[in-house]
């Protein structure tokens, strides 16, 4: 059923993304929002049997959308930010209201390296998964 | 049969100035007319966004139909056309008035007031050079142009782009800048003289965007709820004109009607329309018409009146580049939240590499999601935040609109009603490189790597089906006066009877050029 797949995978995703647990309201728009659209058929995925084993989300994700933007991970990811987003417990994440030159600075840097491991990472992950 | 001496097809901004010219004589609008909510919310957006508003700001900002992700799942739209309450201004295009899917890319309006729901406000004269193929010169159009400002009020400044848009007479101050934009303005002047030399302008862009009132109308109180809310305080929507014109019984206005084509006899001009709430045909007399349904819906009027299934016609569109540049010297920077969310400053290009020139029109991504455009950056799903978050306030984004000599475009009715847009020649080269080198020296930094050249027709600015000559041939162009070939009595308002396009936002000079059409109209009834 992908109502509850959808479900199923959403903390999963949240949790690659923001840290800590998905709230139940936006576990439920999470599947529903998945369910209203067409996802991409590439690459076959699931998400929860990923997590199980311990695979990176988020590694995994970087590397796909490397190869193709628009993919059935990506997509995923962006919806979860998107309903994130105009949560008012999320606008700290996402706005920055203060002037803060050397955080941003450091944030960008710390996570420019970052991705650059995350993308090794996910290449490496997408073969042992045979994802893709 | 409903009749009337002046018949006016469409209520954008062309439509709605045609009527506005000849308000008080009998004058009746036939336009579909889709309506957005007006319970829309009216604080700042960020105020908005910090409240926890639970469900509510849910369907103002993703929509219950989730129609903010639009762009996740289908090929890219603007993000104002598809943010939940703006989802009217395209509603039912796809089956009323349908056109191929391919390489053009195409956003057709049957809302009241047309795509003006969905604009930035963008007025921009064209001069004499701009005008260069028409039959008509820049002191043709000037008188109306001055009338539109005066209805419209437009906020501009006298600058170094004055040269190209004409002086900011009678024009309102510019709207505040945020810190991106003044930082770049500032740059610019230290350096005006070199910057120049190698062909770039920058200056106030002109907005029909109030920031003192103007005839009953509240200036911008900065909300900064463009992508999102439709009628904003200040910024100008001719459905107000319209809605003006009708409770004083200027003029008259049937909506739900989707005019499908007209026959003229010796008696004047049957209109055969839909009627959209019974989907049976209604029929319409008048002595003139008046096609202001913009340019596509006004070429299906035309070939479908003609029953010509083969001709191509050339449809000009001004091909856009978007270029994101990074200060860094505004890397985290402090939340502006309280700005005008579209047109920030302008530019022109006359550099070498330019023909003719192009116009820049920069923006701050201040006014849409975060997740709108996250995505584009190259990192992982965390940094891509961090970066919206920190790089968001150093962003700005050119958007290059190329001038349109060559009607690359050609348009074409299919036998099941449906319009075939076709592309004939591969996309034009810009002047990328030599703008990132000259945006170097403002301490703008970008990358060929980022800039995207979108599709054919992602301006939405499209012209020329039904070009106006001195002396019109066959059916499919027009006079001077912008009367149809081989019509007696049918006059086309809007950009179908423009020729090459200059690098512009060309909705003044349809406002403009409608009035002039109207004008003379009225002088033959």
């Amino acid at each position: 059923m992908p109502n509850e797949r959808f479900r199923d995978e959403a903390p999963h995703i949240y949790r690659a993304l923001f840290g800590g647990e998905a709230p139940e309201s936006l576990r439920s728009l999470y599947t529903a929002a998945l369910e209203s659209a067409p996802l991409a058929s590439w690459p076959e995925i699931d998400v929860c049997c990923l997590a199980a084993k311990g695979a990176d989300l988020e590694a995994i994700e970087l590397a796909l959308r490397r190869r193709a933007p628009r993919n059935a991970l990506s997509q995923r990811f962006q919806v979860m930010t998107y309903l994130a987003e105009v949560r008012a417990e999320h606008y700290g994440t996402f706005i920055n209201e203060e002037s803060r030159f050397v955080r941003g600075i450091l944030a960008l840097t710390t996570h420019t390296g970052r991705s650059f491991y995350k993308w090794l990472k996910g290449c490496r992950l997408l073969k042992v998964h045979g994802i893709g | 049969m409903a009749s009337a001496d002046v018949i006016v097809v469409g209520s954008g901004p062309s439509g709605t100035f045609a009527a506005y010219q000849l308000r008080g004589r009998d004058v009746l609008v036939l336009d579909v007319g889709n309506r957005g909510d007006p319970n829309a919310p009216a604080r700042n957006l960020y105020d908005l966004r910090k409240t926890p508003a639970g469900a509510d700001l849910f369907a103002e900002l993703i929509g219950a139909r989730f129609e903010s992700l639009h762009n996740i799942f289908h090929a890219f739209i603007s993000p104002k056309l598809k943010s939940p309450r703006l989802q009217f201004v395209t509603r039912d295009a796809d089956v009323l008035s349908p056109v191929s899917d391919g390489a053009v890319d195409h956003v057709v309006s049957l809302a009241a007031g047309g795509m003006a729901n969905a604009w930035g406000g963008g007025m921009y004269p064209f001069n004499d050079d701009d005008l260069d193929g028409y039959p008509i010169e820049l002191t043709d159009l000037e008188p109306y142009y001055a009338a539109v400002t005066a209805k419209v009020g437009i906020c501009g400044a006298d600058d170094d782009l004055s040269r190209f848009f004409g002086t900011a007479d009678g024009l309102q101050p510019p709207l505040d800048l945020p810190s991106v934009g003044s930082t770049l303005l500032r740059r610019y002047t230290k350096r005006r003289a070199a910057l120049n030399r190698r062909g770039l302008y920058v200056g106030r862009p002109r907005l029909a965007v109030l920031t003192r009132e103007h005839d009953g109308r509240r200036p911008y109180q900065y909300e900064a709820l463009e992508f999102f809310r439709p009628n904003q305080d200040g910024l100008y929507n001719p459905v107000d004109t319209l809605d003006a014109m009708v409770r004083d019984r200027q003029v008259r206005y049937q909506s739900d009607v989707l005019v499908e084509s007209y026959a003229e006899t010796d008696e004047g001009i049957t209109v055969s329309a839909q009627d959209r709430a019974t989907g049976q045909a209604r029929r319409f007399q008048c002595r003139r018409l008046i096609l202001a349904a913009g340019t596509l819906n006004t070429t299906r009027i035309v070939l479908s009146s003609n029953r010509d299934y083969c001709t191509r016609l050339p449809l000009h569109d001004t091909p856009m580049t978007y270029m994101p540049l990074i200060d860094p010297t505004n890397i985290g920077g402090a939340l502006d939240k309280g700005r005008y969310s579209a047109a920030m400053l302008s530019a022109v290009y006359t550099g070498e590499s330019a023909t003719r020139p192009f116009q820049l029109t920069m923006y701050t991504a201040l006014g849409t999601l975060r997740s709108d455009f996250l995505y584009e950056f190259p990192l992982s799903a965390r940094g891509n935040i961090a970066a919206a978050k920190y790089l968001t306030p150093a962003l700005l984004i050119a958007q290059v609109t190329h001038p349109d000599d060559r009607a690359s475009i050609r348009v074409r009715l299919g036998q099941d009603g449906q319009l075939q847009l076709e592309k004939e020649e591969g996309p034009i080269p810009g002047p990328k490189t030599d703008l990132l080198r000259l945006f170097r020296r403002l301490g703008y930094f970008g990358s060929t790597r980022f800039c995207r050249n979108l599709k054919p027709g992602s301006s939405y600015r499209f012209g020329g089906t039904l070009p106006m000559t001195s002396a019109p041939i066959g059916r499919y162009q027009t006079d001077k006066q912008c009367r149809l070939s081989g019509t007696r009595s049918v006059y086309i308002a809007d950009a179908a009877t423009f020729g090459p396009l200059p690098a512009k936002n060309h909705s003044f000079t349809m406002m403009a050029n409608a009035m002039r059409v109207a004008d003379h109209v009225r002088t033959t009834l």
